[in-house]
C-alpha cells in the first residue's frame, strides 16, 4: 500500500470522494496509508448503451452515503476522526460531480476540516504511487478511459504538462460506439477485447488517424465501421457477422491501439523520457497494454499500471491527490463549485 | 435547535432555528446554491454548540432537480458531520404552511378549515401541485389531503377546485424558504423524521425521460438496409 514520503508527520485522516461519471466511490487515507477504497459502478446505463445524466446524478445521490459509510467503516474510522476531505471538481458530467462536491463541501463545513477540489487527471496521474513502485520522474503518462485520452508529462517536482489529447471522442467512447455498432453490449471495451483475442488483428484495415503532433481523433473509426457494414443489406450482414465479429473486433481493436501508441513512442523520442505510465479504464485492454508494454521496453522504457481497481474511475487516487495538496498546506474555500470542463492548465 | 436548507427554487437559503428565534442566510442570485450553501452553512454553524442539534431539515422537492440534490447531498453530508437525523419536507407543504401563516388574523371565518394549494411551474407547461388542509382554530402542521403532483396548464384550475370543494381556498405560488421550513417541521419532527437517511431520495415527482436504445442502428441510417 501507497506510504508517501512527503513529510506529513502529523496524524492525517483523509476521504476521497469521486463522482465525475457514472461510479460512485469514496477512499480513506490514514497517515498518507490507504485504508479503504469503495467503488459502487452503476448498472442503470446499461439499457441505455450509455451514460444517461440524469439517471447518473439521481444514482449518485442515493448511493454516495452508503458508499462513503463503507469507506469509513472498512478503514476502522468515523466521520468525526477525518482531518480533510478531497473530492473531484471535474472535468466530468456537471449533474454527477455536483452531487460530490455539494456533499464534500457540507461535510467539510460540518466537521471544521479542510477542503481540497482535485483534478480528477490529476487523480489518474497520481494513481500510479499507488502500490507497487512509484515510477521514475520525469514521467510520461497516457490517461485513456471513456471520457478521457490525454498524454501528459510529470516533471520531477510533480508538476504537470499537457502534450496531446483526443480532439473528437476518447478512446472508450469509441469501444463503446463500435461495439453499438456490432450489437454488443455497454459498456464495449471488455467485450471487444474478448472477441479481439480469437479474431485476425490484419483481417481490415482501418484507417489510422495521424495527428501532428501528440494529438488524436478516433471519431473516423467508428464511421469507418459504420460503412463497412452499411454497405450490405441486413441478411448479408447478419452472416458476415456470425463468420467475422473477432477478426472486426481485433482489428477496430489493433488499429485503436497502434494510433494510441504512435504519440506516445513519438514523445519518448523528442523528450527522451524513459518511465511511462499508463492509467484511465481502458488501461485494462489487453493488447494496450502488450504492445504499449513491448513498445516501451523496445526503446529501453518501462511501462507502469496500476491495478484496475485504482486505474479506473476510483476514489483513492482522489484521496491521494487531494492529501498530496493538503501536505502542501493547500485548501480550497468552500465556495468552490464542480467544473465540468476544467482545464488541464488549471490547478483547482 | 434545527439546521435547515431550501435549494429547491430560485432562492437559496439556509436558517438555524432555535425556539422561535431564526438566524438565517439568504440569497436569490440565480444559479448560485453550489457555490453559496456551504459557506453558509459554515457561517451559521460556525460558534453554535452543534451538540444541541435535533436533525437537520431539507426541502425534499418537487423543484429543481439541480437545486434539490445540491441541497439535499448536504443535508445527508452535515447528518453524518453533525450526527443528526434527517427531517424531509414537501416543498409545497412548506409553501401552504408559509402562505397559511402570513395571513392576517381573521382572513378566513374561525373553527373552519381553509384548503391551500400551493404551486409552481415545473418544466414543459406543467404545474407542481399540491392541496393542504389547515385548520384556522389549530395550530400547527398542513394535512396533505392528496399527494403532490404534476398537472398540465390547462387542467390545473380543474385539478385545484376538485379538491378545494366548497371549502375556504388559499391558492399561492409564493416561494418558502428554510426558516419556514424549520419552523413548520418544528411543530411535529417525527412526522418528517427519515429513518433511512442514507438513501433517501428528492421527491422529484417524475420519472427520467430516457428511452432504453431499440433496434440496430443501421436502421436509423441513410443507407441502412433491411
Amino acid at each position: 500500500m501507497f506510504s508517501p514520503n512527503c513529510g506529513n508527520d502529523e496524524n492525517s485522516c483523509v476521504l476521497g470522494i469521486e463522482t465525475s461519471c457514472d461510479d460512485t466511490a469514496a477512499a480513506v487515507l490514514v497517515d498518507g496509508v490507504l485504508r479503504s477504497s469503495i467503488i459502487s459502478s452503476q448498472s442503470e446505463h446499461i439499457p441505455f448503451g450509455g451514460v444517461v445524466p440524469e439517471l447518473a446524478s439521481r444514482a449518485h445521490d442515493r448511493h454516495l452515503v452508503p458508499v462513503v459509510e463503507a469507506a469509513l467503516h472498512e478503514a476502522g474510522i468515523q466521520a468525526g476522526d477525518l482531518t480533510g476531505i478531497a473530492v473531484t471538481r471535474g472535468p466530468g458530467l456537471i449533474g454527477s460531480l455536483m452531487v460530490g462536491v455539494s456533499f464534500a463541501k457540507s461535510l467539510a463545513a460540518g466537521l471544521g476540516v479542510p477542503l481540497v477540489g482535485v483534478h480528477h487527471l490529476d487523480g489518474h496521474i497520481d494513481s500510479l504511487l499507488l502500490g507497487g513502485t512509484p515510477p521514475e520522474r520525469p514521467t510520461l503518462v497516457l490517461v485513456v478511459s471513456g471520457g478521457h485520452t490525454q498524454l501528459m508529462t510529470v516533471n520531477a517536482s510533480g508538476e504537470r504538462q499537457l502534450l496531446g489529447k483526443t480532439r473528437d471522442d476518447a478512446a472508450g467512447e469509441a469501444f463503446d460506439k463500435v461495439a453499438a455498432i456490432l450489437g454488443l453490449d455497454y459498456p464495449g471495451g471488455p467485450v471487444i477485447d474478448r472477441l479481439a483475442m480469437t479474431g485476425n488483428p490484419s483481417f481490415h484495415a482501418f484507417p489510422r488517424t495521424r495527428l501532428a503532433g501528440y494529438d488524436w481523433s478516433f471519431s473516423g473509426i467508428k464511421t469507418s465501421m459504420l460503412y463497412h457494414l452499411g454497405s450490405m443489406d441486413a441478411p448479408a450482414r447478419a452472416a458476415y457477422l456470425e463468420k467475422h465479429l473477432q477478426d472486426l473486433c481485433a482489428s477496430f481493436q489493433e488499429a485503436v491501439v497502434d494510433m494510441l501508441i504512435t504519440p506516445v513512442v513519438r514523445a519518448m523520442k523528442q523528450t527522451g523520457f524513459r518511465s511511462v505510465g499508463l492509467v484511465g479504464g481502458v488501461s485494462a485492454n489487453s493488447r494496450l497494454r502488450a504492445r504499449l508494454g513491448s513498445e516501451v521496453e523496445a526503446r529501453g522504457g518501462h511501462l507502469h499500471v496500476p491495478e484496475l481497481s485504482y486505474s479506473m474511475d476510483n476514489a483513492a487516487m482522489i484521496a491521494l491527490s487531494g492529501c498530496l495538496r493538503l501536505t502542501r498546506g493547500e485548501q480550497d474555500p468552500l465556495s468552490i463549485t464542480a467544473q465540468p470542463s476544467l482545464p488541464m492548465d488549471l490547478r483547482p | 435547535m434545527l439546521l435547515s436548507i431550501d435549494t429547491s427554487r430560485d432562492v437559496c437559503s439556509v436558517s438555524l432555528l432555535d425556539g422561535q428565534h431564526a438566524e438565517e442566510r439568504t440569497s436569490d442570485r440565480p444559479r448560485s446554491h453550489a457555490e453559496l450553501l456551504a459557506p453558509f452553512v459554515a457561517d451559521l454553524l460556525g460558534g453554535t454548540d452543534t451538540t444541541r442539534l435535533r436533525g437537520v431539515v431539507i426541502v425534499a422537492g418537487p423543484g429543481s432537480y439541480t437545486g434539490l440534490r445540491i441541497g439535499l447531498a448536504s443535508a445527508k453530508a452535515l447528518c453524518l458531520a453533525l450526527r443528526a437525523p434527517l427531517l424531509a419536507v414537501s416543498t409545497l407543504e412548506v409553501m401552504a404552511f408559509a402562505a397559511f401563516e402570513g395571513t392576517p388574523p381573521g382572513a378566513f371565518p374561525a373553527g373552519h378549515s381553509v384548503v391551500v394549494t400551493p404551486r409552481f411551474p415545473a418544466r414543459k407547461g406543467e404545474w407542481y401541485v399540491g392541496a393542504y388542509e389547515m385548520s384556522t382554530s389549530l395550530p400547527g402542521t398542513p394535512k396533505g389531503i392528496v399527494p403532490d403532483t404534476v398537472v398540465g396548464d390547462p387542467d390545473v384550475a380543474t385539478w385545484i377546485t376538485r379538491h378545494v370543494g366548497t371549502r375556504a381556498h388559499l391558492d399561492t405560488e409564493h416561494e418558502a424558504n428554510a426558516t419556514w421550513a424549520a419552523r413548520l417541521v418544528q411543530n411535529a419532527p417525527h412526522a418528517y423524521l427519515q429513518e433511512d437517511a442514507s438513501s433517501f431520495e428528492p421527491y422529484y415527482l417524475k420519472e427520467v425521460a430516457a428511452r432504453p436504445r431499440a433496434g440496430s442502428i443501421f436502421d436509423r441510417l441513410p443507407f441502412g438496409g433491411s
